[in-house]
């Protein structure tokens, strides 16, 4: 019975996962409703803001780990860390309405055929973090992320999720022909599918670069054209690891692989940021827990949002506020403390 | 109700025989090899092998934007396709059986044994699985193998390394047979290929997006980008 028992939910997740593919390569073809849905909305119409010439330093697009159930509906920690990212960069647009998990930007909530079953999901995870049932998300969230870095699929999903970027940048008042710099910032899986966008974002006439978060990164396509990556870890984090592991184009002995092409010619950073893990407490969002041994007193998330800027301003993306600046800006925050350090970083080979 | 009656019958013979081909059982081969009313039975599982192993490659299809009703025409087209190239493999292994080993069984019983080794490709679906189905591809090719390689031991009565010289000179005379005289019927595969799919099977991802890329109907950033 019990052998029965076994043998049916390893089919069931096999199924699952053999299904994966289907929303993408279904939106492809056409054969989906959110196909049509995607096909009938008006094209984008640039805001008020991009017929200005005060169009924003660059542009942050922040892509979700595998816990996100649609572009506005994130786990709990990552609020507090996305207004403290808004706060401290008050001439960038920091845009967090992209669901990386969808060809469509179609969220699990929207106009699915299970979205009833999602939506009581993310109540209960609105009540209780820590729900068994919130694996579920992770688990669809995760198979998409393998769908991204696939390379039968990742073409496809990835000119999804591309596209569906470029048109929120649209209309978040991004003009091409300005050139702004665009920022993707993948935390876990949205780092994958970062890379995997920037297959098709790296042709628009602005340089690209992406930020992963602990993200577990393959040996994508995309980073043969990305301006630059900079990936955080940290080194009780296990999954981001598996990404050298699964994905052998990250293995040194194909040396002509895209991420080693790019490892070459000095285009990704590794950067350990401590002791961080993946999840719970002291993972990269963590506002409450401090830091040990840190002189500044900051707890992980704050040291986290502290390399970001710095990475940015490295860039010179952004300007060296004074001292006041920064202050207010901490203020508006309410989450944050302390100046952005420069010394905390240690870049990997 | 009788023909309803006999298909489920059918349904469930079938079912016992992938079963018991997957588990490499000779009382199956015993069977098959002297029944000729198992053609049907062999039929319906290299059928379904072929149906299964191109829906798990079904990428390319998708990716020519094939409609839902020519996506299944093509699957049952596939395994048609396998059928007919599973009769010429069991032929060429009958072939060189015969001319190796002495007392060789009648050849429609070697190419319903040949056609049993395609059971384990009935899950070839899986190969949609992102990240390992490839893998899960070479695993069921592997176990076809074994299951081949089995069921010519018992067909000519022979043992493990003659089966496996019989298996390999079959597939150098499929090699030769290609080149010899394949030519004109894999053009003749891909010319229908092509009517149905809108290009041959072989055609990369990146490729066939580039192709789209020149039309207006590719997404926006895709026309942008490719200009």
């Amino acid at each position: 019975m019990i052998t029965y028992l076994f043998l049916g939910v390893f089919l069931l997740l096999f199924v699952t996962a053999a299904l994966a593919p289907l929303e993408s390569l279904g939106w492809w073809a056409g054969w989906t409703r959110e196909a049509s849905a995607k096909e009938a909305r008006p094209k984008a119409k640039p805001s008020v803001a991009a017929h200005r010439a005060d169009e924003p330093d660059f542009y942050l697009i922040y892509l979700s780990g595998i816990g996100a159930i649609s572009g506005d509906s994130f786990p709990e920690e990552e609020y507090p860390f996305l207004q403290g990212l808004k706060a401290r960069l008050p001439t960038a647009k920091v845009i967090t309405d992209v669901y990386p998990y969808s060809v469509t930007n179609n969220g699990l909530t929207g106009q699915r055929f299970f979205a009833g079953l999602w939506k009581r999901i993310e109540k209960m995870r609105w009540k209780n973090p820590n729900s068994m049932l919130a694996l579920f998300v992770n688990l669809r969230n995760a198979l998409q992320m393998f769908v991204s870095a696939d390379r039968r699929y990742g073409p496809i999903y990835n000119l999804g999720i591309a596209n569906e970027i470029y048109r929120v940048l649209l209309q978040h008042g991004y003009r091409p022909e300005n050139g702004r710099p665009i920022v993707l910032l993948g935390w876990s899986g949205g780092g994958q599918i970062a890379i995997g966008a920037a297959n098709y974002l790296a042709d628009l006439p602005s340089p690209l670069y992406v930020i992963s978060l602990g993200g577990m990164l393959s040996d994508d396509p995309g980073l043969e054209k990305l301006t630059h990556l900079w990936h955080l870890y940290g080194v009780a984090d296990p999954l981001q690891a598996l990404g050298a592991v699964l994905y052998a184009g990250r293995w040194p002995i194909f040396p002509h692989s895209p991420w080693n092409n790019a490892m070459a010619e000095g285009r990704i950073d590794i950067i350990c940021l401590g002791h961080y893990r993946h999840n719970n407490e002291r993972n990269y969002f963590d506002m409450k827990t401090p830091l040990p041994n840190d002189a500044r007193g900051r707890t992980y998330g704050e040291k986290t949002l502290d390399a970001v800027v710095h990475i940015l301003e490295d860039q010179k993306l952004i300007g060296g506020a004074s001292e006041e600046e920064e202050q207010r800006q901490r203020s508006a925050a309410a989450t944050m403390q302390e100046a952005p350090p420069s010394s905390s970083l240690q870049t990997a080979a | 109700m009788g023909v309803l009656q006999d298909f489920f019958t059918y349904l469930h013979h079938l079912s016992q025989v992938i079963h018991y081909a997957l588990t490499l059982d000779p009382r199956l081969y015993a069977y098959v090899s002297a029944n000729p009313s198992a053609n049907w039975l062999v039929a319906g599982v290299v059928f379904l092998a072929g149906a299964s192993t191109l829906l798990g490659q079904s990428v390319v299809l998708f990716v020519n934007r094939v409609r839902r009703g020519r996506f299944l025409f093509s699957l049952a087209l596939n395994g048609v396709m396998y059928i007919i190239s599973y009769l010429v493999w069991g032929a060429m292994i009958a072939l060189v059986g015969r001319f190796l080993f002495s007392d060789p069984p009648a050849w429609g019983s070697v190419i319903r044994l040949v056609g049993l080794s395609t059971a384990p490709l009935i899950f070839g679906f899986f190969i949609l699985i992102p990240w390992m189905g490839p893998f899960i591809g070479r695993v069921l090719n592997v176990w076809g193998f074994l299951i081949l390689l089995s069921a010519v031991e018992f067909g000519f009565q022979i043992g493990f390394w003659q089966a496996l010289l019989c298996v390999g000179l079959g597939w150098l005379l499929m090699l030769a047979l290609h080149r010899a005289v394949g030519r004109p019927i894999v053009a003749l595969r891909n010319r229908l290929w092509r009517r149905v799919i809108g290009s041959s099977l072989d055609a990369s991802t990146e490729d066939l997006l580039l192709q789209f890329a020149q039309k207006g109907e590719a997404p926006v950033v895709l026309q942008r980008g490719r200009q």
